[in-house]
């Protein structure tokens, strides 16, 4: 079993402390959900222990392997952005292809969502079409560790779903960091919490804690707080 | 090889923009060869670089997830200009 430890990010933009000295880890076969409001650095976190940001100071490590760069996450780490990222002029097929190792490419081109739209090319799909072949590359690149960046924008209820359970049903493979605003999906899927607030990540045990904490303003049970 | 043939995915989106932009700026400044090859090296990976990054930037982040990194694309890019340029000298 790997295990992804995140340490010491910090990271500052125009003097405003972004990130205090973060601590975080990830196991393989544990799904982490990470919450917080607009703003609160969710998405520089991931980037930072991705390496596509730099930040003041940052520790992470994959085993014994120290992640520096982009290049030390060849593998190890995979991160799906906000935004789409495949190259527009290129069919699904020939992305499937060119992204994934051999082993990996016959359960994504007979998968049920993406089979209709092979021969698409990407610039011609809709949103949540896009989202679901960029998801299903990252689920079944070589990485141990997938950063999942807002995952569920743009797809319907139906595919949120399938997308939940579909990682679910895979996780005992890799190790997921998941942040997403659809938090009720994040908190079915995530097997431990933490809330990004101010710059410091706080555990959170209860989602009554998020009520608290004013992310949200009623419990996923529906009681309001009082 | 998946490497490779991604370094080539981000070349041909970029390589025949490139060739224009230099033989454009070939022929205004006297059309020869070795203009058009110098500022296939000197002048459209610039002008690619910019283009991209306002245009393209997420899809860095395809690249990256494969471990190239931005270093690796842009020098693929300088390496495959001089190789024209040395084509284009020599003939």
């Amino acid at each position: 079993m790997s295990k992804l430890h995140i340490d010491s990010v910090t990271k500052t933009y125009n003097h405003k402390v972004i990130l205090s000295d973060i601590y975080m880890s990830c196991k393989t076969g544990e799904v982490k959900g990470l919450v917080g409001r607009n703003g609160s650095g969710k998405s520089t976190l991931l980037k930072i222990v991705f390496g596509s940001v730099n930040p003041e100071s940052k520790f992470v490590k994959i085993g014994s392997k120290v992640i520096k760069s982009i290049s030390d996450t060849r593998c190890l780490i995979n991160y799906l952005p906000q935004d789409n990222f495949l190259p527009n002029n290129t069919s699904v097929k020939s992305l499937i292809n060119l992204f994934l190792p051999k082993e990996n490419r016959t359960i994504v081109l007979e998968n049920e969502y993406i089979k209709p739209i092979l021969n698409k090319r990407n610039r011609d799909l809709s949103g949540g079409e896009k989202r679901i072949v960029e998801i299903l590359l990252i689920i079944h690149s070589k990485a141990k560790f997938v950063l999942l960046d807002e995952p569920f924008n743009g797809l319907s209820p139906i595919a949120r779903e399938y997308i939940g359970n579909y990682i679910k049903t895979r996780k005992s493979s890799k190790g997921y960091i998941i942040t997403d605003h659809d938090y009720e999906n994040v908190m079915n899927l995530a097997d431990s919490l933490v809330y990004l607030k101010n710059g410091f990540l706080k555990e959170i045990n209860d989602k009554r804690e998020l009520v608290e904490l004013g992310y949200i303003t009623k419990t996923i049970d529906g009681n309001r707080d009082d | 090889m998946r490497i490779i043939k991604n370094i080539l995915l981000f070349q041909k989106k970029i390589f025949f923009i490139s060739y224009a932009i230099s033989i454009l700026i070939g022929i205004f400044f006297g059309g020869g060869l070795k203009t058009i090859g110098l500022s296939f090296i000197c002048i459209a990976p610039f002008t690619q670089y910019f283009f991209y990054e306002a245009k393209h930037k997420n899809q860095y982040y395809y690249y990256y997830n494969l471990g190239i990194s931005r270093l690796i694309l842009w020098g693929s890019t300088f390496v495959i200009g001089l190789v024209n340029v040395l084509i284009l000298i020599s003939v």
